[in-house]
């Protein structure tokens, strides 16, 4: 096929911020990861500006609507404490946009999977380095399990070995801010110290419950995105090795030496 | 002499083309041919690919986030503790999850595929002199070659 230039669907841009691609998901995983946290869907499906404002705006809205300590009376089987903690001026719109942000991740990965479709086709050359003032970025093989485990350790560290800088240090700020508002690391240390009761009234619910959808999302984001940087290496690799070592006649391959009149 | 190498797609593979060239070697004189592992051409497929086979990781990891919220409120009125109960649930929901999957792959039939290791992505043919053949299976050998073959003609 023949090639555009300029690319018209890259399949990826390399900047000083990391690698954003172009490629297929399953838009059901979408769904649920945006269901689990209003933005993580674009977030995996590297739309990073509409997933950082969507998770920030679910965080100030769900901590003036109350909702995740409703979630937990909800869940211990408290049903009238639950309606009465809630705050009737932000929940309907809060309603609105975690819908509306499930919806919209679903959608556009649709039209994300039909686009990275036609880029595979198109085929463009991938640029594999990007060098600038501040930093180095490449494309590297990396291990998908070495991503995720860094970021269960501390979300955001997994992001920072899949060199993506911008999503990296945000995820970390916002696990510090859960940390410091939530008291985890210290109700850990409770626990350890067997103190089960006193650890139990430490923790802050409404923080708290912001935790297990980071944490996972993170871990899930990390593993994907270390598996997909594979895939490029190996796209981008091949690419140059049939541009660059297959120009080759077929007697300087198959004849002896000193048939195909090397130098 | 045909030197024949197959190695994995690495960084070692691009370094050790650059060197040969490097050396003398006439780019002309060597070809690399990347390798499909199956019918369909894996690498081109993100959904299939095997960069993207996580076994049931993805599911586990999708049903622990929901156990665990769930494990961690109740952990509130339990005995145990959120912190506790939030660990013990999203356990039970990697299973779950786990589990699923494999239900999910014996219904379908998703075959098991090779893992990534060690498997032949590209084939490197380099054409040299009698004398240089020492030299270069060496540094194909140096440069992480699955396995280096010679055509002794």
């Amino acid at each position: 096929m023949k090639l555009n230039f300029p690319p018209r669907r890259p399949q990826t841009y390399i900047s000083t911020n990391g690698i954003t691609m172009l490629t297929r998901h399953n838009p059901y995983v979408i769904l649920w990861i945006s269901a689990s946290f209003p933005g993580f869907g674009h977030f995996v499906l590297n739309m990073y500006l509409r997933g950082a404002l969507l998770s920030v705006g679910e965080v100030i809205i769900n901590t003036l609507a109350h909702i995740n300590e409703a979630m937990v009376f909800t869940f211990c089987g408290q049903f009238d404490r639950a309606a009465a903690i809630i705050d009737p001026t932000w929940i309907y719109g809060y309603l609105i946009i975690y819908f509306w942000g499930m919806f919209d991740s679903y959608r556009s990965s649709l039209e994300v999977n039909k686009l990275a479709r036609l880029a595979e086709m198109e085929n463009a050359r991938i640029r594999p380095f990007n060098i600038s003032r501040v930093c180095l970025q490449y494309i590297e093989m990396k291990k998908p399990v070495v991503a995720a485990v860094c970021s269960f350790f501390f979300p955001g560290l997994g992001q920072l070995y899949n060199h993506r800088i911008d999503l990296a240090f945000w995820g970390i700020i916002w696990w510090w801010i859960y940390v410091g508002k939530s008291h985890l690391y210290d109700a850990v240390l409770a626990l350890i110290n067997g103190n089960i009761a006193l650890s139990t009234t430490m923790l802050d619910p409404h923080w708290l419950l912001f935790m297990p959808s980071v944490l996972g999302g993170a871990i899930y984001h990390a593993h994907l995105q270390a598996g997909d940087h594979n895939r490029l290496f190996r796209l981008e690799c091949r690419q140059y090795l049939a541009e660059r070592y297959q120009d080759t006649g077929e007697e300087l391959i198959w004849r002896k030496e000193e048939q195909a009149c090397l130098s | 002499m045909l030197v024949v190498g197959v190695f994995q797609i690495t960084t070692e593979l691009e370094q050790v083309l650059s060197l040969l060239e490097q050396k003398g070697m006439e780019r002309e004189q060597m070809v690399a041919v990347p390798m499909d592992l199956d019918a369909n051409d894996d690498t081109m497929d993100p959904i299939r690919s095997r960069d993207r086979k996580a076994g049931g990781f993805e599911l586990g990891m999708g049903t622990a986030t929901a156990f665990s919220v769930i494990g961690v409120s109740r952990g509130f009125i339990l005995e145990w503790g959120p912190i506790v109960w939030g660990l013990i649930a999203s356990g039970i929901g990697f299973l779950v999850g786990l589990a699923l999957h494999l239900i999910i792959v014996r219904v379908t039939g998703a075959k098991r595929e090779a893992s990534a290791n060690l498997l032949p992505e590209v084939t490197v043919l380099i054409r040299c002199q009698p004398e240089r053949l020492d030299e270069v299976r060496k540094l194909l050998w140096q440069h992480q070659a699955i396995s280096v073959g010679v055509v002794n003609r």
